[in-house]
């Protein structure tokens, strides 16, 4: 709220539905689109297109409008990012991003410079990060951990402890704050670079995963889908 | 037959109202949800462990209370009893949500339309920053206090991670604890005197004719009168009819009373077609499941609700009340809480039971998710009832009704517009949640 506070200060929001009666999209300087674009829902597609011809510079905020978000997981509909559409200045990942980095970027915005993202994954700056990654000693075959021994506090790497965290195919930027709760990281911030699916399946071929978890459609493309996807068992 | 179609603006997502002009005259005015997520595909089929992290997405103000319901149902399909602390814990995050949500509403998009309604007075987001600086800050720092809530006790200040089928994610250190305690104390501390005025204020108008509504029955999750159990999570779901009479029913029997269909717009109820359904907090208040217990407060609410029971725009008054009194009622709770192991029971490797409910009152009224238990631990069939959908077609009849009445005096449209929006929002609908609706069947 301190930052709305700010930016209500340093800029008149001309264009905000949720807040606002005004309904055409005016000339401004800064946009900040939240939410997908639905199976390519026209209205939504055109409304993009005249908030872009009139602003300067157009910022995805938040997963959904970054990769698509969670509504990849519906079965026969397509969720994708604004960017599919048009052009975008930048973007601020996370589901919901993280307010550091939230605020930085809106710092950022407001001195007319460009968001800066880290291209690092999360395991880079995870506490929890355990020596030699790519040996594992026992099967990944669990999403939450501790249903039947009981821990007060997460204390080694996830994936070494049979549990499946997406820390290594997600950008860091979000302190790690649910690693620090003890929940591993459902990837809600991204991929940390263009080339998720090659890097998915290097992780994932990395993992002795189960089987059950091979087949489990719920956590790769949990925040959004390559473009081109095989089928997989639901 | 023409439909012409605005933006319904100062809500929660995307929406619309369509009125429906046939021969010159307003035939029909619609509140338009055309967007459709398909959540109910989305849980079907996930394994029932990462079911609650992946409800909690349905909505960024209710995510405590959808992730809450989905923990619930499943822990209703494995037979499994989360402990006090855990539900403690989440009473304590839905309070923060709760403020958060409500204050969000009140400030950007009620308090413009009371400001119109009860003093003649419109106002704009400009106007009102800069000619209430201190109502404006009181809300800004209710707004942060309800996140800071969230953050301590959801892991996050949205999105919680910390309900977890079978008690909590994580555990709450007296540290935190005791800076909750503080929030929650400041919360009562900031939101009374605007509430004492805005009663105030409500006591001294005449109820506004364009949000009065009649023969609409309420539904909430209550406790029976005399039975203990912590708001919006325990208690029955109730019904109060148009004649007065309450029915309560076992929450896992809610199909008795609202049912789903593919395609429908709202919900299939047993209730005669004659009848609305309305949940949220004026259900609450008037079922008790809300009470207030500080005796002058309890007048204040009780004077003003003579005059306004029947009438939406009271509902800004009544989710004040809410943020309140659910603020002391989690200090209440905060007491009950221990520092327990992160997780309290074992979770069996089958569900022993073919299906399970979770009902939880969300800000805006009574949600449920109800599971059937599918192969190798995951859902099967999921049906989500939510409460801006049950409300839907109590919506489209006040606008149909009080537009069809306000053309027939003559208005101008762009005024019967103004004052349809105005009619929508008091209901509060949140459009991240009610587009929901399964399209899609495998």
């Amino acid at each position: 709220m301190e930052i709305l506070r700010e930016i209500l200060n340093k800029f008149n929001i001309v264009h905000a539905p949720f807040i606002l009666d005004q309904v055409n999209v005016p000339e401004s300087d800064i946009a900040l689109i939240e939410g997908c674009v639905l199976d390519g829902n026209q209205a939504q597609v055109e409304y993009l297109k005249s908030i872009r011809e009139r602003t300067k510079k157009v910022i995805a905020l938040g997963t959904c409008a970054a990769f698509g978000g969670i509504a990849s997981l519906s079965p026969g509909k397509q969720a994708d990012p604004v960017d599919r559409f048009i052009e975008i200045d930048g973007f601020v990942p996370g589901c919901p991003p993280p307010p550091g980095l939230l605020n930085d970027s809106a710092i950022r915005l407001m001195e007319g410079k460009r968001i800066v993202l880290s291209d690092r994954n999360l395991c880079s700056s995870c506490e929890l990060r355990a020596e030699n990654m790519n040996e594992f000693t026992r099967p990944i075959d669990a999403i939450t951990p501790g249903t039947t021994n009981p821990v007060a506090k997460q204390a080694t790497c996830f994936l070494k402890d049979g549990i499946l965290c997406m820390g290594p195919v997600t950008r860091e930027g979000c302190e790690a704050r649910c690693i620090k709760k003890g929940v591993p990281c459902e990837g809600c911030m991204g991929p940390p670079s263009q080339e998720y699916t090659s890097n998915v399946v290097n992780f994932f071929s990395m993992l002795p995963l189960s089987a059950e978890l091979r087949d489990y459609t719920g956590m790769v493309f949990r925040f959004g889908r390559p473009r081109i996807r095989r089928e997989t068992k639901q | 037959m023409n439909s012409n179609v605005d933006l319904c603006t100062r809500i929660e997502g995307h929406a619309s109202i369509e009125y429906i002009v046939s021969k010159n005259e307003l035939m029909a005015v619609n509140f338009k949800t055309d967007v459709f997520r398909g959540f109910e595909g989305i849980l079907r089929g996930k394994h029932y462990l990462d079911a609650p992290r992946i409800a909690s997405r349905i909505c960024g103000l209710c995510h405590a209370s959808q992730a809450i319901a989905s923990t619930r149902a499943i822990e209703a399909m494995l037979g499994v009893q989360p402990s006090a602390s855990a539900r403690a814990m989440r009473a304590v995050l839905m309070c923060g949500e709760l403020v958060k949500s409500h204050v969000m509403h009140f400030y950007f998009q009620g308090f413009p339309d009371i400001s119109a309604v009860l003093h003649d007075k419109p106002l704009g987001l400009e106007e009102l920053v800069r000619n209430n600086p201190e109502f404006t800050q009181s809300m800004f720092e209710l707004i942060k206090l309800g996140k800071d809530v969230c953050e301590a006790f959801g892991g996050r200040e949205i999105h919680a991670i910390s309900p977890a089928v079978g008690g909590k994610s994580f555990t709450v250190f007296p540290k935190e604890i005791n800076q909750t305690r503080k929030h929650l104390e400041k919360i009562q501390e900031i939101s009374r005197p605007v509430l004492d005025d805005l009663l105030e204020d409500f006591h001294n108008a005449s109820p506004a004719e364009d949000f009065a509504f009649k023969n609409v029955a309420f539904l909430a999750l209550a406790n029976e009168p005399g039975v203990d159990g912590i708001y919006r999570q325990d208690g029955k779901i109730a019904i109060e009819l148009p004649s007065g009479s309450v029915r309560r029913i076992a929450p896992d029997g809610f199909k008795e009373l609202v049912w789903t269909e593919e395609g429908l717009r709202g919900y299939e109820t047993s209730l005669d077609e004659s009848i609305g359904l309305l949940v949220g907090p004026m259900a609450r208040a008037r079922l008790g499941a809300l009470e207030v217990d500080d005796h002058e407060l309890k007048d204040a609410v009780a004077r003003a609700w003579s005059k306004w029971k029947d009438n939406m725009l009271f509902n800004y008054a009544l989710q004040l009340v809410d943020v309140h009194e659910s603020a002391s009622m989690a200090l209440e709770i905060l007491s009950s809480l221990s520092g327990e192991t992160a997780r309290d029971q074992t979770i069996p490797d089958t569900p022993p039971n073919p299906a399970g409910t979770g009902i939880v009152e969300a800000p805006r009224g009574t949600l449920i998710h109800h599971y059937a238990s599918g192969e190798d631990n995951r859902l099967g069939e999921v049906d989500l009832y939510i409460p801006t959908r049950i409300n839907i077609p109590l919506i489209d009849r006040m606008l149909t009704t009080r537009c069809r009445a306000l053309a027939d005096k003559g208005l101008a449209m762009d005024e019967i517009k103004r004052r349809a929006a105005m009619i929508v929002r008091t209901f509060d609908p949140c459009i991240s949640c009610a587009t929901h609706l399964v399209t899609h069947r495998p």
